[in-house]
């Protein structure tokens, strides 16, 4: 069979590269191994009929620009809650609600520091300030103006720069997890806060959302939007291997033996995944291959639904329960476990993100049901118990340190579901750095095979649902087309 | 680091004369045996034995072994047949040279690498992309180079009966001893068991009675390199720092080749500076020296050493494209010099007898 373009996973990156090339009259196979489309946006059931998020619960980085050329609205996608306040959690009660209202963070905040109040308003300022000069280069393939503060900023780790504004631990760690997927002491990991702040959803910079219907919604809309382009998709159609003749692609083979030829293809896969085990090595350096092949994350997470019997009740100052809710002592603890888990150790102590999408959208969960959809990181990729063992002790944990600040939490739960790292695919397990924050789009979706691209979440700037590597991939996709 | 000695130390310890001795990849090497320049002439008019144990050898096994090296060589030495050999040069990814040697095809899925400095991680690394075994065996076995024109007879005094070509590498028992045999441009290689190693240098010697036969060590040798245009690694340049043409090694990458690591890196690398010699109007040596044309620095010198052949000094020197004119005055510090094409002196050559290369 043979077409324009084949599409390696239909997770939202895949599907976002397929409708941009198909709008462009391209004919499109998209290629899924799994038997549903969706990757870490497909939403899981649980206790009968309540719809439990994928992994990604919440969406604060996805493209403008392919939302609205996409028409993903007009295909039903909308949002629950569109600007969730973060919450940090504090065993002492006095919670830290950090809203978009100034003047509402600013008293909250007072609590815990009068300091740290006091400063709040320039800390905003100043990171949203630099977040906008940055989109430049994360939105688009030019070149920041901010470079005076890049420099700085690339150089700082999480936990000294936030060190060098407040002075509160709870604080600190609450606005720490946003970089959580690098050690807060690796040098350059404070930019991925401005990377958080420099997205916009729904037209508010730094805005997390939930999306109405749960992530699914996401897949729902873009499959819509495929069907209407014309779109080919294949469930359990797994590729295993990238056919390159004389250093440009031709084809990819499925497990089935079948060959599908096209001239471009673009993988959702990761790099190392798509140059290294589909295409086998060829065309790469063999430094390069060598470097891909020994790559492996050594920092992971895990994900765990609660499915909860009642309304969970805080203790301490009221929070409002359409919320982003982080647990975490000390930003020194991400760094700890970061170190553990670098080790292939159980880390000393989880720091968690958590929401109650069901209270934001009741379509979500009969009524009387909630979902605490629970993101647990830094976790060890293998750890030497294996993750089998550890599954219901990691969900205990995170039930025993909720059940501080929501006190009878754990007589709520219902059913439980945990997703380990083992379970959650490599690609989002890899370290954020410096280096691939500031590498170009080129470089990130680029490969050396000719008509190979890269459009899935590994080619982000950091590891989000986006959708931006894929509409960039696609464009360039589209341009190496016209080029031939 | 240890220092090694070789498998012939007690026969090179009781030659040299001078008590002269040297370093080179971890081994105690005779730096000469009496005068660098006598053995040097004795190699280009008769012949010279030189004790080469110290060359750093790999092994390649498996299945994908013709093709790794192919991936990993700038010759495609899958298209050698068993018994042959060819120089190569290895690049990075990035089109520069990590090193240079020999392939030597030993069997369908055997091969060995040897060369004058060692890049055993690199090479692993490699290696393991196609699932190959590599394996140093470098200490393992005793080697002797015999080269000059009188070579040949030399070895045939020696009852060494040989038909081994040029390109090719031949094994056979000797006196109730495996040895190997291989031809290169400029004589012969043999190498035996490191038991063997003085009965082979005994003989040897006593064969090469007849043909003036002098044992020759690094500092000959090194003269000899400049003189033919060779450059060495940890002496000219390291690993990752010059593309082929910058070495004189462009006759080592075959164009037609598609496949072998940082090819596309080199295709699109703009031309830099190619290797010349220069002859210099002085017997002073001039190393590492800045060289200029009409007040211009156009390029660098490497090695540098007197030619007791020419009777003056020669130096390797790094020269960007454009200035690069064979003929052209160029001044070398202080000193004025010639640039000249390579190699200085051709060799006198060495006649084998016709054969196809066999195992």
């Amino acid at each position: 069979m043979t077409g324009d373009a084949i599409v390696i996973g239909a997770g939202v990156n895949g599907l976002v590269a397929a409708a941009y090339l198909a709008r462009a009259g391209r004919r499109v196979t998209v290629l899924e191994g799994r038997h549903a489309a969706g990757g870490a946006c497909a939403s899981t059931t649980m206790g009968g009929n309540a719809k439990a998020p994928g992994l990604a619960h919440a969406v604060y980085a996805l493209d403008p620009a392919l939302v609205r050329e996409l028409g993903l609205v007009r295909h039903g996608l909308a949002f629950a809650a569109r600007d969730l306040p973060l919450v940090g959690l504090r065993p002492d009660g006095k919670h830290l609600v950090i809203s978009r209202d100034l003047r509402a963070t600013e008293h909250n905040l007072a609590l815990q520091s009068r300091a740290d109040a006091k400063i709040w308003r320039s800390y905003r300022e100043g990171l949203f300030g630099f977040a906008r000069a940055m989109r430049a280069q994360w939105w688009n393939d030019r070149r920041t103006t901010a470079e005076d503060a890049l420099a700085r900023i690339s150089r700082q780790g999480t936990g000294p720069f936030l060190d060098s504004w407040f002075e509160s631990e709870g604080l600190k760690a609450t606005l720490a997890f946003d970089a959580s997927a690098a050690s807060p002491l690796a040098a350059g990991s404070a930019l991925l806060l401005a990377w958080r702040v420099a997205q916009e959803m729904g037209g508010l910079q730094g805005a997390t959302a939930i999306l109405r219907g749960g992530s699914g919604a996401l897949i729902d809309a873009l499959l819509a939007a495929i069907r209407v382009a014309g779109v080919s998709l294949r469930l359990g159609g797994k590729a295993t291997e990238i056919l390159v003749e004389r250093g440009r692609v031709c084809g990819v083979r499925l497990a089935s033996g079948e060959t599908l030829s096209a001239p471009l293809v673009l993988s959702s896969l990761d790099r190392r995944a798509t140059l290294v085990e589909l295409a086998r090595g060829e065309c790469l350096g063999l430094e390069e291959w060598s470097r891909l092949a020994n790559e492996k994350p050594r920092v992971a997470s895990a994900k765990i639904h609660f499915l909860l019997g009642g309304m969970p009740k805080f203790s301490g100052i009221a929070v409002p329960t359409v919320s982003r809710f982080v647990l975490a002592e000390r930003w020194q603890t991400y760094a700890a476990s970061h170190a553990a888990a670098r080790l292939n150790a159980m880390v000393p102590e989880v720091t968690c993100e958590f929401l109650l999408p069901t209270v934001a959208d009741n379509s979500l969960a009969p009524e009387g049901l909630h979902i605490m959809s629970v993101l647990v990181r830094p976790l060890p990729l293998s750890p030497l118990q294996g993750w089998p063992q550890l599954k219901a002790d990691l969900a205990a944990r995170v039930i025993t340190m909720a059940e501080r600040v929501m006190p009878g939490v754990a007589r709520l739960v219902r059913d439980v579901r945990v997703s380990t790292p083992d379970q959650m695919g490599e690609s989002d397990c890899r370290d954020a750095t410096v280096r691939r924050l500031l590498a170009s789009w080129n470089t990130r979706i680029s490969t050396p095979i000719a008509g190979l691209y890269l459009c899935g979440a590994s080619a982000e700037p950091a590891s989000a649902v986006s959708g931006r590597a894929a509409r960039i991939a696609a464009q360039a996709a589209l341009r190496d087309g016209e080029l031939r | 680091m240890t220092l090694r000695a070789t498998a012939f130390h007690a026969r090179v310890a009781a030659a040299n004369r001078c008590n002269a001795w040297q370093t080179r990849n971890g081994y105690t090497l005779a730096a000469a045996y009496g005068d660098a320049q006598d053995e040097v002439l004795a190699a280009r008019s008769c012949a010279a034995l030189i004790d080469i144990s110290w060359h750093w050898r790999l092994l390649f096994e498996g299945a994908r072994a013709a093709e790794c090296l192919s991936r990993i060589c700038t010759r495609d030495v899958s298209a050698l047949v068993p018994g042959a050999h060819t120089e190569i040069a290895w690049l990075d990814d990035r089109g520069l040279v990590r090193g240079a040697g020999r392939v030597e095809r030993l069997g369908r899925e055997r091969f060995r690498l040897v060369a004058a400095a060692p890049d055993d991680c690199w090479m692993a690394r490699a290696a393991a992309l196609f699932e190959v075994a590599t394996r140093d065996v470098t200490g393992q076995a005793a080697g002797l180079a015999l080269c000059g024109p009188l070579a040949p007879a030399a070895v045939a005094a020696a009852g060494i009966a040989t038909r081994v070509s040029a390109h090719g590498l031949q094994r056979l028992v000797w006196n109730a001893r495996e040895i190997e045999i291989l031809g290169t441009p400029s004589g012969f290689e043999i190498r035996c068991a490191a038991d063997d190693a003085l009965f082979l240098w005994d003989c040897m010697v006593r064969a090469g009675q007849d043909f003036a036969l002098l044992p020759m060590g690094l500092q000959a040798q090194d003269m000899l390199a400049v003189g033919r245009g060779v450059v060495q690694p940890g002496i000219d340049y390291r690993p990752g720092q010059e593309p082929p043409e910058a070495l004189g090694l462009g006759q080592l990458v075959a164009t037609g080749h598609k496949r072998f690591n940082g090819r596309s890196a080199l295709l699109a690398r703009p031309a830099g500076p190619i290797l010349m010699g220069i002859s210099l109007d002085s017997p002073e040596p001039a190393p590492r020296a800045p060289v200029s044309f009409e007040g211009r620095d156009v390029g660098r010198t490497l090695s540098s050493t007197v030619s007791p052949l020419l009777g003056h000094a020669i130096a390797l020197a790094k020269i960007e494209a454009g200035a690069a004119v064979a003929g052209r005055r160029v001044l070398v510090s202080a000193t004025e010099g010639m640039l000249t094409p390579l190699p200085f002196l051709q060799d006198a050559g060495v006649a084998f007898a016709e054969a196809s290369p066999s195992v």
